[in-house]
């Protein structure tokens, strides 16, 4: 056998007890003090306003994906970018190959072809940021009322603390 | 210089498809949408011109280019078999009544950059090239499937197809890796040849030492081809991706992809197990490899026709009828023989005519009376008797009963499946057959035997003529099949 399963197997039954003790170990041996602060999102700094659950905009995503595709244009371009030179004049790694014509031909048809999915995206108004949605369409999907489009930060911050005191009311009573 | 380009000359069909689909998008914003059917009409004339250079290749010598590309005439008739029904579904959905246009150029494009990645995939030996073609068709179909973004049932549709994809991709590419790690080399026709006394041992030397890993990754890249070819248990993204997707994009799934799968399954299978010089431990490992096959040929047809029978969407009816055509396939392959193979392909060229036809009926039917439900098909052939007639044809083809191309295909399979002895798999097809019989003839009752509700269907003449034609030609070659027969044999010479 080429392959020592034992071994495989060690290592994974270890890195599986080392996770499970090391929880054990950390949940013996820490103080338990529990304030209701301690448990929120941030407990130094900023107070955390409605719920996390919320939609957020889909237009930083285009934005992110158009960065994507560029991001990657240039790490192709860099190393043919820097053995161009070698290329072009016949020397170094490229002496003798005679690539040099073709290699400029074959990057340059390569930015053609990206900068033709710019042009189209631009010409089709993918990459407009789109300024509004109608408030309508986001109604319903966010679970809770936290996170509707249309609510001002005051009026969410006024929405949790009357649900927090609400909850206070609900602890007495207990 | 010379030496860079030269293997180019090899890669024209590719090249000249890449350039059409670029072409497409510049037209597309060239046009500006005024008249959006030009850019169909290019796709089709290049379409064309990519044929008749694929013509022109059919007997040449197989030659290699780049060290992964093979250029044969297997892979040959695979790429005649894209073309000619990327041609089909451009018709499509040129007369598609429920496309918008809006956008249109991307739709080439993405159906262009389809038959790209199906190109790549089934000229190839060398596993990595074969999985970056699968990935390229893949990506291309799971924006094709969310094309009318609009629409509920096609973004649904697309994110099932994404998330079976991406997961089943990983799985055979898990399985790739495996077998490299094992033999050392992603070249089929390597993998299978080395003696396995040297470093790296071979699959020959791998499979003596060590069977559960060589399983394991057989098993594993297996899985990605039956996902392709919706075999059963991969198969359940296919009845809600056929649904939502538009339906020129459906027919493309069905028919242009699945032969890739097809396309891919054959020539790994070959290469690996049936190549000259192949070990004779690889060969020998290749026949139970093929019994595992004739196994999910059996579940899968068997699935695919039971499903069938309580579905009421026409859409979801195909899809899954194209799940038991898969199995049917499967008979062919299971085999492990050229002959067995050459009836597999044999099949896929009657599907081709038969499921064309049956799609083309759907989108007809859709784009008149806005639903694709069975119900709605009461007494549709008194309203439109030419295309419900054909519609019948390519029913009856679809069953298997003469004198149509299916019966042909079917009894080729059957025919390879007995000479390799598997009886009882044989025995299974011939009973799925009468099962199917039940639901594609409760279409032709639908479309006949019942009184039509009111109202009358818009024409569309020249789509129409195309069924026409699909019509005429599913029963031509099902009386004179010999041309295709040939045609297949000098392919299959690799």
């Amino acid at each position: 056998m080429y392959f020592d399963y034992l071994n495989v197997f060690l290592f994974a039954s270890v890195g599986f007890i080392f996770v499970f003790a090391n929880v054990l170990i950390g949940s013996l041996i820490r103080p338990k003090r529990k304030h209701p602060e301690g448990l929120e999102v941030y407990e130094c700094g900023e107070e955390a306003i409605g719920e996390t659950w919320i939609k957020f905009d889909i237009r930083y995503y285009t934005v992110a994906l158009v960065y994507v595709i560029f991001a990657v244009e240039i790490a192709f371009l860099f190393p043919w970018a820097i053995v161009l030179t070698d290329a072009m004049a016949g020397t170094g790694a490229a002496e003798g190959a005679g690539i040099g014509l073709f290699a400029l031909v074959e990057g340059l048809m390569f930015i053609a072809i990206l900068f033709l999915g710019l042009w189209y995206v631009w010409a089709k108004g993918d990459l407009d940021w789109v300024l509004a949605y109608s408030s309508k369409e986001f109604e319903g999907n966010a679970p809770g009322s936290a996170g509707k489009l249309g609510q001002s930060v005051e009026e969410l911050k006024a929405a949790s603390e009357a649900e927090a005191e609400e909850s206070d009311d609900s602890d007495e009573a207990a | 210089m010379d030496a860079y380009i030269e293997p180019l000359k090899a890669l024209a069909p590719e090249l000249l498809l890449t350039a059409a689909a670029l072409g497409a998008l510049v037209l597309d914003l060239l046009m500006r949408g005024r008249d959006s059917r030009f850019v169909g009409y290019f796709t089709l004339v290049s379409l064309a011109i990519v044929a008749i250079i694929l013509m022109n290749r059919i007997g040449d010598e197989p030659t290699a280019a780049f060290g992964m590309v093979v250029v044969d005439n297997f892979g040959t008739f695979f790429k005649l078999f894209t073309v000619a029904s990327l041609a089909v579904v451009t018709i499509f959905v040129l007369s598609d009544r429920n496309e918008s246009h809006h956008h249109i150029g991307e739709y080439y494009f993405l159906l262009l950059g389809a038959a790209i990645g199906i190109f790549f995939m089934v000229s190839t030996n060398h596993l990595l090239l074969l999985m970056l073609g699968l990935e390229l068709l893949s990506l291309a179909s799971y924006a094709l499937a969310g094309f009318h973004k609009g629409e509920r049932k096609s973004a649904e549709a697309a994110m099932k197809y994404v998330v079976f994809g991406g997961l089943s991709a990983g799985v055979m590419l898990y399985g790739i890796s495996l077998l490299y790690g094992l033999t050392g080399t992603l070249d089929l026709v390597e993998m299978a040849k080395s003696t396995g006394e040297a470093m790296p041992a071979g699959l020959a030397g791998q499979l003596t030492t060590s069977a559960v890993p060589v399983a394991l990754a057989m098993v594993l890249v297996l899985a990605g081809f039956a996902y392709k070819m919706s075999v059963v248990p991969f198969h359940f993204w296919t009845p809600d991706v056929y649904e939502g997707a538009p339906t020129p994009v459906t027919t493309f799934l069905a028919v242009a992809s699945k032969a890739a799968g097809v396309a891919a399954l054959l020539r790994f299978l070959g290469a690996l197990f049936l190549g000259p010089d192949v070990q004779s431990v690889v060969a020998e490992y290749g026949a139970s490899v093929g019994q595992l096959l004739a196994i999910l040929a059996a579940v899968t047809m068997t699935l695919g026709n039971l499903s069938a029978m309580r579905q009421t969407s026409l859409k979801r009816l195909l899809a899954y009828s194209s799940i038991a055509h898969a199995g049917y396939i499967l008979i062919g392959v299971a085999t492990m023989t050229g002959a067995g193979f050459e009836a597999a392909m044999f099949y896929m060229a009657a599907y081709y005519f038969m499921n064309l036809g049956a799609f083309g009926f759907v989108l007809y039917f859709e784009g008149t009376l806005g639903s694709d439900s069975i119900e709605a098909l009461k007494g549709y052939g008194f309203k439109a008797p030419l295309i419900s007639i054909a519609m019948v044809t390519f029913l009856v083809s679809l069953t298997g009963l003469p004198p149509t191309i299916g019966f042909y295909g079917k009894y080729l399979l059957f025919k390879e499946g007995l000479d390799a002895g598997m009886y009882w798999l044989v025995g299974v097809a011939a009973l799925n057959s009468v099962v199917s019989l039940f639901y594609y003839f409760r279409i032709a009752k639908m479309l006949f035997l019942k009184e039509p509700a009111s109202g009358s269907v818009p024409r569309q003449p020249l789509f129409a003529g195309l069924l026409a034609v699909l019509c005429v030609l599913t029963i031509y070659f099902g009386l004179l099949p010999d041309a295709i027969q040939e045609f297949v044999r000098n392919c299959l010479l690799i």
